[in-house]
């Protein structure tokens, strides 16, 4: 199974919900969407959609939306053409332009999706978000504090439905993490480690010099935060998820320590997030070395859990192997087996803590992505808002900033009064 | 009250509770599931059979200076050790088995230069002591602890009206109280510790439990012989089925230790007992009724 061929039931059994979900979404209110009676009140519904940024992460967004039977993309839009083309070869019966302003005009479209680069996402949401449309915005939301603000306000006076891609707030595995957590397995979380480590340049092939700002404006600060805007936002959001609270203290450092090929962002970075009675939150990211990856090590006094890995650990003795599958079975009403280790207690199996998997099984779907965008199209044709999604967004945003800030100015950073929202 | 015990809460999809909690206790961790109660009643179900397990360690945890049985190892000569009832009963359960098994199973084979014909200890009940016949006996029941504070356990859950629960002690013990909730027996497998993830063979349970002994490719020779005091080698799990966890723990290892005599001296004085052999290699395993 992956992203391509998973849908909303997939979605809920990988959760241990086979049928009805209430206490499901009592405790993730966001994802109530799936919820079978708000599926059959819209299932014959299609909304008009205009996609404005037809690159990499553009398609990638477009891959779900075709295949949605409720979503009819009607615009694809990029002022770069070969990317514009590749979109077509996705969507080929959507009408092509390369002014957004165009695609936000026409009345027939009721959402756009935008997955342009940072710097012009706060124009593109507010003109989208005045028009009247439903709107689902690449994160991070936008490049400075003010536009990122502005949006969210914009968002709540409008009042029309607003998604950022965090995706985490639509994977199963998070979503199954989070409520181990809740239930208090792992203890007090005391800390989380997070960090996104590559091995390579992030650098997309230029076909001529001309082009080398517009293709890699990642690279260049007129465009783009860099490793704080396009990865640390992910991961940063789980803390606010899982401490509902915001930090108070931000610091942050980092450099161009190995790709001295003439960008401007840094290629490798560490931001610490202190909270309340001094709990942290550290992202780091090196684009020199990839050996540990990807990973949020949410550690609690009783246990650790590694969402990505899609692992968790106890400190002590870990249980019986295979009780833990049995106990997500029993909730499921499934009868199975287990099967343990044999003779008398042995430490060293105990020593080796391999862990057990969080839905009870290897992680056989990317992330919650194309979740994600099925719930926002479910969101913009119910003309619902679910609850949190565009505060999570709105904070994951800011905290990235924040860390930006800290690593340019070299100095620590009190989380400003005048960015707080109504919210946590 | 008490600490470090964990515990999750779940409810079925038909809405049965779900309690898992677990403890650390004898080396080892103690799991204890139980279907179709309230969290409230769990936790206080696994407070209750954790303040006993760890009362039962403190008393017979050998290298325990507060331990009766440090106690007992240490006396001089020939001297009695005042005893409780339950001590009493204990020691006398230990002895009635080393009886029962042939010698198989002694709670005192850790004592220097064993002889399986020469007793260590006895129980003197009318004078309420445990009785050393050897000075430098040395008793130890870690053959027989974990079984026993299973049991005990087994009694807390049981006599609160829980009826479907899995009790698990440090991997080799299982107890499955009632039935799974699916309505059939609980079913356990021993892993074939040369191929994790494989099952040798699956025991059915319902109000019996399931104790295993035996060596591990890169931990054996942990259990003696009584016969000969030298330590068992062979790539061999033995597993016992039994309503009574202390039976279990004591007989997996003492059918694991014995010779054919001692063995079918066991199996004749246990004749409800379900056995199993297990022997593996790196090329397979066999399992065979004992």
């Amino acid at each position: 199974m992956n992203n391509e061929k998973i849908n909303r039931r997939d979605f809920l059994k990988e959760l241990g919900f086979t049928a009805g979900a209430t206490a499901l979404f009592a405790s993730f209110p966001w994802i109530s969407g799936f919820a079978e009676d708000n599926q059959k009140a819209i299932a014959k519904e299609k909304l008009r959609i205009g996609v404005i940024g037809t690159g990499d992460r553009g398609r990638f967004l477009l891959n779900f939306l075709v295949r949605n039977p409720k979503a009819d993309v009607v615009w694809l839009c990029d002022n770069y053409q070969p990317w514009l083309e590749l979109g077509q070869q996705i969507a080929p019966n959507a009408k092509t332009c390369a002014d957004y302003r165009q695609v936000i005009d026409d009345p027939t479209v009721e959402a756009i999706v935008i997955a342009t680069p940072l710097y012009t996402h706060h124009e593109i949401a507010i003109a989208a978000m005045e028009a009247g449309k439903h709107l689902f915005c690449e994160k991070s939301m936008a490049k400075t504090l003010d536009d990122t603000l502005d949006m969210y306000q914009t968002h709540k006076r409008t009042n029309h439905v607003f998604f950022v891609d965090q995706q985490r707030l639509y994977d199963p595995v998070y979503l199954k993490a989070i409520e181990m957590i809740r239930s208090g397995m792992f203890g007090e979380i005391q800390g989380i480690n997070t960090f996104w480590n590559r091995n390579g340049d992030w650098r997309r092939p230029v076909p001529s010099p001309e082009l080398e700002r517009k293709i890699n404006w990642r690279l260049y600060k007129e465009y783009s935060c860099g490793l704080m805007t396009e990865l640390a936002c992910h991961q940063i959001q789980v803390g606010t998820w899982i401490w509902r609270e915001l930090p108070e203290r931000i610091y942050g450092q980092g450099g161009i320590t190995f790709w001295k090929d003439g960008r401007e962002v840094e290629d490798n970075v560490g931001v610490m997030y202190t909270y309340k009675d001094g709990k942290r939150l550290t992202f780091s990211s090196i684009i020199s070395n990839a050996f540990y990856g990807l990973e949020e090590q949410i550690m609690g006094n009783l246990g650790t859990i590694e969402p990505e890995v899609g692992k968790y650990y106890f400190e002590k003795t870990p249980p019986m192997p295979g009780l833990l599958q049995m106990i997500n079975n029993i909730e499921k009403e499934i009868y199975s087996t287990v099967s343990f280790a044999g003779p008398s207690w042995d430490p060293e199996i105990a020593k080796q803590n391999h862990g057990e998997y969080i839905i009870g099984k290897k992680r056989d779907f990317l992330d919650g992505t194309g979740f994600t965008v099925d719930a926002f199209v479910d969101a913009a044709i119910a003309g619902k808002q679910p609850p949190m999604i565009a505060e999570e967004s709105y904070y994951a945003t800011v905290l990235s900033l924040l860390g930006q800030q800290s690593i340019e100015e070299k100095r620590e950073i009190f989380f400003p009064e005048e960015y707080r929202i109504d919210y946590l | 009250m008490v600490e470090q015990i964990s515990h999750t809460f779940k409810r079925t999809l038909s809405g049965a509770g779900i309690y898992y909690g677990w403890f650390e206790a004898m080396h080892s961790r103690f799991d204890l599931l139980a279907i179709g109660i309230e969290e409230e009643l769990g936790t206080t179900l696994c407070h209750k059979v954790a303040e006993e397990t760890l009362r039962l360690e403190k008393r017979l945890n050998r290298f325990d200076e507060e331990s009766d049985i440090w106690q007992i190892n240490h006396l001089d000569n020939y001297d009695r050790y005042a005893a409780d009832p339950e001590l009493l009963a204990i020691f006398s359960e230990a002895l009635r088995y080393r009886e029962m098994t042939g010698g198989a199973f002694d709670i005192a084979v850790q004592t220097p230069d064993y002889r399986i014909e020469t007793p260590c200890f006895t129980v003197d009940v009318p004078c309420e002591s445990i009785v050393k016949l050897r000075p430098d006996a040395i008793a130890d029941f870690g053959g027989f602890g974990k079984g026993y504070a299973l049991e005990t356990a087994r009694r807390i859950v049981v006599g609160a009206g829980v009826s479907s629960a899995l009790l698990s002690f440090g991997n080799s013990s299982v107890c499955g109280i009632g039935l799974h909730p699916s309505g059939k027996k609980w079913q356990i497998g021993v892993e074939n510790p040369m191929h994790r993830g494989t099952t040798m063979n699956l025991f059915d349970l319902q109000n019996e439990s399931l104790s295993s002994s035996g060596n591990l490719p890169y931990n054996r020779g942990h259990i003696r012989s009584t016969r000969t005091g030298e330590p068992i080698e062979t790539n061999q799990i033995v597993s016992v089925v039994s309503p009574s966890s202390t039976e279990c723990e004591v007989l997996s290892t003492a059918l694991f230790a014995a010779d054919a005599e001692q063995q079918q001296t066991i199996l004749n004085n246990f004749p409800h007992l379900q056995a199993t052999g297990m022997d593996f290699s790196t090329s397979g395993y066999t399992v065979h009724k004992l």
